[in-house]
């Protein structure tokens, strides 16, 4: 079978297209904290959050690790068969594409609330789509390089984003801490597992480090950078908006607004916006490129450039068609499509270990009786 | 991407042409290939190839005691040195005429006193190819024809009119050294010898062109650059089937690893410093006969944007000049661009001041800003063209015409708002910051669909076309040297020398992808150090004192 | 084969200039068609149940660019219109500006005072959900007059009124400490906190007398009316109940920590009917809430310090360090009165914890709030509060001691 994708990418890369792929819906819409009553806890559901998922990523890659070279479609073929195995990997796939159709209209959803009410959001779904299969077409190598820059980028924004607007912060509207005991904690956690459990592609990554080896390191690191710059800017919302802060429909992009330094260093939300474009472009473009060489995978296909920029069709036309309003995508973010990810990223997690399990213990009895 | 479809259908276009013009060219073409043992034959032979052109010279001499042997010095007249051909060629064979018997000497007898004592120059080979004698003889060199013998010697006497070495036009610099390249490849090649005094310098010669025999040479130091690379030019440059090569530009496409990148992946410069320090990071000449423009390769993004004289200035002052080369960079790239999106979609970008500045001058501008932009910067490239294709002396003219008498009038016609005449020559100029033209020609073409982009998304369009850049940029190779190296992929080493410049005494290594093959550069710890204050007799000003 | 090829390009070509001319109509805006609207006023309309609104809005070709000169022209546009919403009432304004007025620039949100008092909810949507509307907007309540007198209100030294007032609130929020500068964060933000009750700034128009057209050749209308932004409004829940003057709003900041600076007057010799003048530095407060017996009790520590700026009669701080501290000890009592007097006012004239001592205890016993909540109202009248002030000051200025004016015979 010829080599689908030749690229290799380093372990600081792999870290931080993780990173960027856990922040990027964090910076246009925050779920947890629109999910949460009491907002001055949502940094202890980021924490809790990362706490679950440090074991789920070590999982993931450890998992990946035991099959050199294969991806987490090919290596569920091996586990579970060619029947189970390739149903395992569409449902994965649906995933892939599910949350590429996410950011997509998310990213549009924000330019026409935000910046450009009078553009159909077309306009801004269709370039973004084509902006990231072009750099997916390239291969995991040039997207991963890129997304590399691009975490910088997206880190040097955010830290100015949560620092400038000191003027407007009052640490004190974070207290009291906990008040509300932990079940006003659940839905923000969900939230957050359901955007980890993205961590999948972990799965589909690990094949193409140059150092296997040091994967598990850099997952953790992922799961601790991105959910410390996801707590920080829970801080900084609660500090800057106090009770409000569920009430925005954007609220980092609102935190930004609030900048204003000497009369002129203000008015940079519109900056802002671009670096939240430039990295969800890196995540779309990381998506597409997992899903189509899952399709290939799949369908023993040879290569999988070609179906790219069909794929970038199909998911703005379905980013179109799948949510009615705003208010519609938000619910599906915060419940359904939080909960479903979360069990398929669970399901399939045991599948494989399970799988794993039973093909471990019938080599032992073999081994052991012959 | 749009690059890219283009890319294909052009590919397609061009492969077609390919197939039919496989019969081009007209190598001279004689029945046999060897020289025959007959004088008069050969003689007709070489006239005959040359057309009996007006500048070749056939001399008949005549070898040993009279009758003797009849010698025929063939070369082409304004190519070689006459002077030394008639005192280290025709002289010592006449003086024969009264010493030799050329009968008691056997063919080769003779071929070997002509070649071994008689001709007195350095560069004498024996050739049986009646092909190679003929190159030799349009190449500049003296043939020697033996009546009787069927080989030939051939001669290196060129001397002709050339251009001195003189100070490089396209690249300037304060401090550094004034010496560029010439039109002449031997020239070309002992400049940088004189500047690598070691036999690891290896210069390998090809010659391109099947009409134009145009000599090419690639240069790299043994055990710096690496083997891969060299093979691979090797490779590049013996494809090349085509009748002329006339300049470095036009070998250039052929070596290139992206042919419809707007983007230049080899380096061209005029300068023997810039080419022996890319030569100590690894990376190899490509020089060319005929053209002062040496290609160096494999190259990064960065390198476009660097200048020798980074390297000789102190490392404060050109890391601070660095970095305004890049911040022009994106200037020239994106100015323009956020003007048009900034002032038509995002105005609450601006401070309140600025803003109603912008609106008052634009009061009664009839054009919509990004047409303004558009025609202003258009009209400026027309400027620019203008001013460096003009003799010299029309040069102030045009800059008055142009820039006073014109930008003047359109703001005061109303026609355009002096802010945007601020904005396009802020890119005009910082275009000009950009040390290598090649780039900076590709920025400014891409200037125009950026700013379209702006006009049509505003900043969104921007990062658009920006990303689409970036990518394409990123997604290239030269030489298999990933291209935005050391930015995407992220090389911490090579920041040194690429976003700032440490002192020449940290840097330790050469480039990562380029210097591979021996990255250590120098001996560590090479820092200066003030001698100890007991030993600084002569100044005792306490400032020099006890810095470590 | 080969049809398709072209056609792909030509499909690329075609869409490149349907693409460019479709944007005529999208987010495109080009800069000299927008009003910029500097500040925004809310009022009740002249119909029953309708909102005006009124904003003022820059000409930017009657400001002076040094290209075509100075200008002889009102650099700005006072308009109104109504509506049953405020949005509705913005989008009618379009009827009456040639320019498509936009937010973006405004500083200002000005509520008249009639309209304050009858609750602002159903107007402060709008500049929340507006995405136009920046966040970092001073919200501007108007004594006395309709928020459209104060949104037009020019000042002598700046062009455009809402430059004007911004300076004259600067001031007034940093050198004096009598004005308080809300944002529509902060203020949105505090509608929403348990126990807290918003303040805004307070904007009025006083009548100065009439001056000769004090600008010669420049045909403006002479000023009579000038604004003035001192003070602050207190509102309970979104109406507004009353007006804080400058003590008590000095007062209020005291509590809350942001006195920058400004001028405390004390007796100076407690004999003598002579007084000095001591220049704040800088302050800080903490506000203590406690539980004693289920019953809440509020410590207020503020810190001050200061320099000496001025006095009426001799002084020699060198003669004895009981001087000095007499001082220190008679501007605690000064910041003491000017804390109880917003005290007062909030307690018993307003019944409006404008101080944020609930929230304060909210945060500090979730639980115990939770059983306070319901009749905070009258546990914040009975409300016990300590105030202790430190002082202390610094400096005396370039002089130790005062100009001693000797007596002189008289001849």
């Amino acid at each position: 079978m010829t080599v689908l994708e030749g690229g290799k990418i380093s372990g600081r890369q792999f870290m931080a297209v993780l990173i960027v792929l856990r922040i990027v819906p964090v910076t246009l819409v925050f779920s947890l904290i629109s999910n949460i009553n009491h907002v001055q806890d949502v940094w202890i559901a980021v924490i809790i959050g990362a706490v679950i998922t440090i074991p789920f990523a070590v999982l993931v890659t450890k998992l990946s690790l035991r099959f050199p070279g294969k991806t987490i479609i090919e290596y569920s073929q091996i586990l579970l068969g060619p029947v189970v195995g390739r149903l395992l990997g569409l449902v994965i796939l649906w995933c892939f594409l599910c949350t590429s159709i996410d950011i997509t209209r998310v990213l549009g959803e924000g330019y026409v609330i935000a910046i450009m009410p009078e553009t159909p959001i077309l306009a801004f779904m269709v370039m973004l789509a084509f902006m990231s299969s072009y750099a997916a077409r390239s291969g995991l190598e040039v997207t991963c390089r890129l997304g590399e820059d691009v975490f910088y980028i997206l880190v040097f924004v955010l830290l100015l984003t949560y620092v400038l607007p000191y003027n407007a912060m009052r640490f004190e509207n974070l207290r009291p801490v906990l008040a509300w005991g932990v079940s006003n904690l659940v839905p923000p956690v969900i939230s957050d597992l359901g955007f980890y459990s993205q961590f999948l592609m972990i799965g589909m990554l690990v094949p193409y480090l140059n150092r296997p080896e040091d994967a598990t390191k850099y997952a953790i690191y992922a799961v601790l950078i991105g959910s410390g710059l996801m707590a920080l800017a829970a801080v900084v919302l609660v500090a800057v908006f106090g009770p409000t802060a569920n009430s925005w429909t954007l609220p980092l992009y609102s935190l930004s607004r609030m900048i204003s330094l000497g009369e002129f260093f203000e008015r940079i939300e519109v900056a802002v916006m671009a670096a939240w474009t430039l990295s969800t472009g890196i995540k779309l473009a990381l998506f597409l490129w997992a899903a189509s060489i899952a399709i290939a995978q799949l369908f023993n296909l040879r290569a999988f450039e070609h179906l790219v920029y069909p794929l970038g069709a199909v998911i703005v036309a379905s980013g179109l068609f799948f949510f009615n309003s705003m208010v519609d995508l938000e619910d599906f973010l915060a419940k359904a499509g939080a909960v479903s990810s979360i069990l398929v990223a669970g399901v399939t997690l045991t599948l494989l270990y399970a799988a794993l399990g039973i093909r471990t213990l019938i080599r032992r009895r073999k081994g052991g009786s012959g | 991407m749009a690059l890219g479809i283009l890319s294909k259908a052009l590919k397609r276009l061009l492969s077609r042409q390919r197939k039919d013009s496989r019969a081009l060219g007209a190598c001279p073409s004689s029945p046999q290939t060897l020289l025959s043992r007959k004088l008069r034959e050969n003689e007709a032979f070489i006239r005959d190839a040359f057309g009996n052109s007006c500048d070749l010279i056939i001399r008949e001499v005549r070898f040993g005691i009279s009758p003797g042997i009849a010698v025929l010095v063939v070369h082409i007249d304004g190519m070689v040195d006459t002077a030394l051909v008639s005192e280290a060629i025709i002289k010592p064979i006449g003086v024969t005429s009264e010493l030799l018997e050329p009968e008691r000497l056997s063919s080769a007898q003779v071929q070997d006193m002509l070649k071994n004592r008689l001709i007195l120059l350095s560069d004498v080979k024996q050739v049986s190819d009646i092909a190679d004698l003929f190159h030799s003889i349009a190449g500049g060199k003296c043939g020697i024809i033996l009546d009787g013998s069927s080989v030939a010697f051939v001669c290196d006497v060129r001397g002709f009119e050339k251009r001195s070495v003189e100070e490089p036009m396209s690249e300037v610099v304060i401090r550094g050294p004034r010496e560029g390249f010439s039109e002449v490849l031997r020239i070309n090649t002992s400049l940088l010898r004189r500047r690598i005094k070691d036999p690891s310098f290896w210069i390998e010669e090809f010659t391109v062109g099947r009409v134009s025999r145009t000599q090419v040479a690639i240069a790299y130091i043994k055990g710096i650059a690496n083997d891969k690379v060299v093979q691979e030019a090797r490779d590049r440059i013996t494809r090349i089937d085509i009748d002329s090569i006339q300049e470095s530009g036009q070998l250039e496409e052929y070596l290139e690893d992206a042919p419809f990148s707007p983007f230049p992946t080899i380096l061209r410069t005029e300068r023997p410093d810039r080419v022996t320090g890319a030569l100590f990071e690894g990376r190899i000449a490509i020089l060319t006969d005929g053209t002062p423009f040496v290609l160096i390769a494999p190259v990064t993004f960065l390198l476009f944007l660097t200048s020798p004289e980074d390297y000789y200035e102190r490392f404060f002052i050109a890391s601070a000049v660095r970095l305004l080369r890049y911040a022009s960079f994106f200037i020239a790239l994106l100015l323009p661009a956020l003007y048009v999106a900034v002032t038509t979609f995002h105005q609450e970008m601006l401070p309140t001041p600025l803003v109603l500045a912008i609106a008052a001058q634009r009061e009664g501008v009839p054009f919509p800003a990004i047409f303004e932009a558009l025609l202003m910067e258009l009209s400026f490239e027309i400027l620019r063209e203008a001013a460096v294709r003009l003799p010299k002396i029309y040069g102030p003219a045009i800059s008055i015409v142009g820039v006073l008498i014109l930008g003047e009038a359109a703001v005061r016609a109303g026609l355009v708002s002096s802010a945007m005449i601020i904005v396009v020559a802020l890119t005009a100029i910082a275009s000009f910051v950009t040390p290598i033209f090649s780039l900076s020609i590709a920025v400014r073409l891409l200037r125009f669909p950026i700013i379209l982009l702006a006009g049509t998304l505003g900043l969104f369009g921007v990062v658009f076309g920006f990303s689409v850049v970036a990518i394409h940029l990123s997604s290239l190779r030269s030489f298999g040297v990933p291209f935005l190296e050391p930015i995407a992929p992220v090389v911490a080493s090579d920041l040194k020398d690429t976003l700032i410049r440490l002192p020449w005494w940290a840097m330790d290594t050469r480039p990562e992808f380029t210097g591979k093959s021996d990255l250590r550069r120098q001996s560590r710890g090479l820092m200066p150090r003030a001698p100890k204050p007991q030993e600084n007799k002569i100044s005792g000003s306490p400032g020099k004192r006890g810095s470590t | 084969m080969r049809v398709r090829r072209y056609m792909s390009i030509s499909v690329l070509l075609a869409i490149v200039p349907v693409v460019l001319s479709m944007t005529g109509c999208w987010s495109r805006k080009e800069i000299e068609d927008i009003g910029f609207v500097l500040s925004i006023g809310v009022d009740h309309a002249a119909e029953e149940g309708e909102i005006m609104i009124t904003v003022h809005i820059a000409k930017p070709f009657a400001i002076s660019t040094g290209v075509a000169g100075a200008v002889d022209e009102k650099p700005f546009w006072q308009v109104s219109s109504t509506g049953h919403t405020v949005f509705e009432a913005w989008r009618n304004l379009r009827q009456q500006s040639p320019r498509r007025p936009l937010l973006h620039h405004s500083r200002f949100i000005v509520f008249g005072e009639e309209f304050a008092r009858g609750g602002i909810r159903e107007a402060i949507d709008f500049f929340s959900r507006e995405g136009e509307v920046r966040e970092t907007n001073t919200v501007v309540v108007a004594k006395g007059v309709k928020a459209s007198e104060v949104v037009w209100n020019e000042f002598e030294l700046e062009r455009m009124p809402a430059e004007g007032a911004l300076g004259i609130m600067k001031i007034a929020v940093q050198e004096l400490s009598t004005a308080v500068m809300v944002t529509l964060n902060d203020f949105l933000q505090i509608l929403e906190v348990e126990g807290h009750e918003a303040v805004a700034s307070r904007a009025e128009l006083v009548r100065r007398p009439s001056f000769e057209d004090p600008r010669g050749e420049l045909k403006r209308e002479t000023i009579s009316v000038s604004g003035r932004e001192t003070g602050a409004a207190a509102f309970k829940g979104d109406k507004l109940v009353g007006w804080l003057d400058k003590t008590q709003t000095r007062g209020l900041q005291w509590v809350k920590g942001k006195v920058r600076g400004g001028i405390i007057v004390i007796e100076q010799l407690e004999t003598e009917d002579k007084l000095a003048s001591i220049e704040i530095l800088r302050a800080s407060s903490a506000v203590i809430p406690k539980i004693v017996d289920g019953r809440p009790f509020v410590l207020i520590k503020v810190g001050a310090l200061g320099n000496l700026g001025e006095t009426q009669e001799y002084f020699d701080p060198m003669e004895s360090q009981e001087i000095w501290i007499s001082m220190e000890r008679r501007m605690a009592e000064m910041i003491k009165h000017e804390i109880q007097a917003a005290l007062d006012i909030a307690k018993y004239e307003f019944n409006s914890d404008i101080f944020g001592f609930g929230a304060e205890i909210y945060r500090k016993y979730p639980k115990e709030w939770m059983k306070l909540k319901d009749r905070w109202d009258e546990e914040f009248r009975k409300l016990d509060v300590e105030i202790e002030v430190e002082t202390s000051l610094r400096r005396s200025g370039l002089t130790r001691r005062s100009i001693q004016v000797v007596r002189k015979e008289e001849d």
